[in-house]
């Protein structure tokens, strides 16, 4: 009901799906570009799917059709976003992947989300699709634009760096 | 039953966790963990990194976001967003969405190209506006990396305006541009230091040519969006 409200143009409808769904969609964008743009990609996808709700097919959950676009969203941003580095840093590849000293959760163990932030850039976006959202190889590779073999290795690189982070 | 060396099996683990394999690979990888402790306490490592991933929730944010996704989409006509601390009752933050920044940005070019040639007075004629030749011939005879007085004076107009009017940006965009400035401000710090010891070196007079475009741009486009927030 909420979907179709937002759809005609009620901003209080679509103030209600955001509250809904802001948890799952911020989780993803902190998990795949590090705190430091999360808020700021959370309110372009919220933007992005205000300006799309035209297209959303009534047959889909909302959660799904919003989940596909923050995904794609993201995975665009994140590639202009290291081009970006790319060229400003020029070299300099030390702060385009320098993890952000944060807080513990707790104890001395490094929990899932401190150690994802260390990881390579392609390596964690395949491990976040694949591990915690639950998409296909082939899909994954469709999206970012890489072989399904790749998706695979980066994955197993991802999970094997990961051990050795929460090991230490 | 496939026959593959140690690391060949090591590299397949994760497969194996996923249910990838064919017959033959998994049938070759269960006798080889039959023998291997190594790999057998690999796999159960990949295992709990595999659940601990299956278990991550969802994150809730610091800070509300929604003021500025209603901002953005028109849904906050009547609010005045709190900026820094201080509330501006006369003026409201200004918060665009990607494709608005881009449309900005490539509006701003047309803009920007009209004051770089004016910048580039009259000895640019020759160049593009905004091009590295242009900014080039502006640098011939500039010494120990110092920009030309035009180019310093735009600067520090520029910078001046952006502090008076910072308030009218978005806390994010603030955000943003303050790590952006943070890295060209490195750039053109270590060009310099690197010219002072070596004035002939053309890449290093490039490279610190190209940082101080890329700051004349950035402060720009910068401030002429607070002028469209008023």
């Amino acid at each position: 009901m909420d979907v179709r409200r937002a759809a005609a143009g009620d901003h209080a409808a679509f103030e209600r799906l955001y509250r809904e769904h802001v948890g799952h969609v911020y989780a993803l964008a902190r998990r795949m570009a590090g705190d430091d743009g999360a808020d700021d990609l959370t309110q372009e996808i919220f933007i992005r799917a205000w300006e799309k709700l035209g297209t959303f097919r009534a047959e889909a959950r909302f959660g799904t059709w919003l989940h596909r676009l923050a995904v794609n969203h993201l995975l665009t941003r994140l590639r202009s976003r290291r081009a970006r580095e790319a060229r400003t840093v020029q070299g300099d590849d030390v702060l385009a992947h320098e993890p952000t000293p944060r807080r513990r959760s707790s104890g001395d163990a490094l929990d899932l989300d401190d150690a994802l932030r260390r990881l390579p850039d392609g390596a964690r976006e395949v491990f976040v699709l694949y591990d915690v959202e639950g998409y296909r190889h082939d899909e994954i590779a469709e999206r970012m634009g890489i072989a399904v073999g790749t998706s695979k290795a980066q994955l197993h690189r991802a999970r094997m760096l990961l051990r050795g982070y929460l090991n230490r | 039953m496939t026959h593959r060396s140690h690391d060949e099996w090591m590299d397949r683990l994760s497969e194996y966790v996923d249910d990838g394999l064919d017959a033959g690979d998994r049938s070759g990888l269960e006798a080889h963990l039959f023998t291997c402790a190594s790999c057998r306490s690999v796999l159960a490592e990949l295992r709990e990194v595999v659940e601990a991933a299956h278990d991550l929730g969802d994150v809730q944010p610091e800070r509300d976001l929604w003021p500025g996704i209603a901002d953005a989409i028109g849904a906050s006509r009547n609010v005045i967003p709190l900026a820094e601390g201080r509330l501006h009752p006369r003026r409201r933050g200004l918060f665009m969405s990607v494709p608005q920044l881009a449309a900005a940005s490539v509006a701003l070019m047309v803009v920007s190209a009209a004051g770089t040639f004016a910048l580039g007075g009259r000895s640019s004629s020759a160049s593009p506006p905004g091009s590295a030749d242009g900014l080039a011939t502006r640098f011939a005879g500039v010494g120990a990396g110092d920009p030309p007085p035009a180019l310093a004076e735009e600067l520090g107009a520029l910078e001046r305006t952006l502090h008076e009017s910072r308030d009218l940006l978005d806390a994010g965009t603030i955000q943003v541009l303050e790590r952006n400035l943070a890295v060209i401000e490195r750039a053109i710090d270590e060009s310099r230091r690197a010219l002072a010891g070596d004035p002939a070196n053309a890449f290093l007079r490039d490279h610190l040519e190209r940082a101080y475009r890329d700051k004349l741009e950035l402060l720009r486009d910068v401030t002429t969006l607070t002028e469209w927030a008023t």
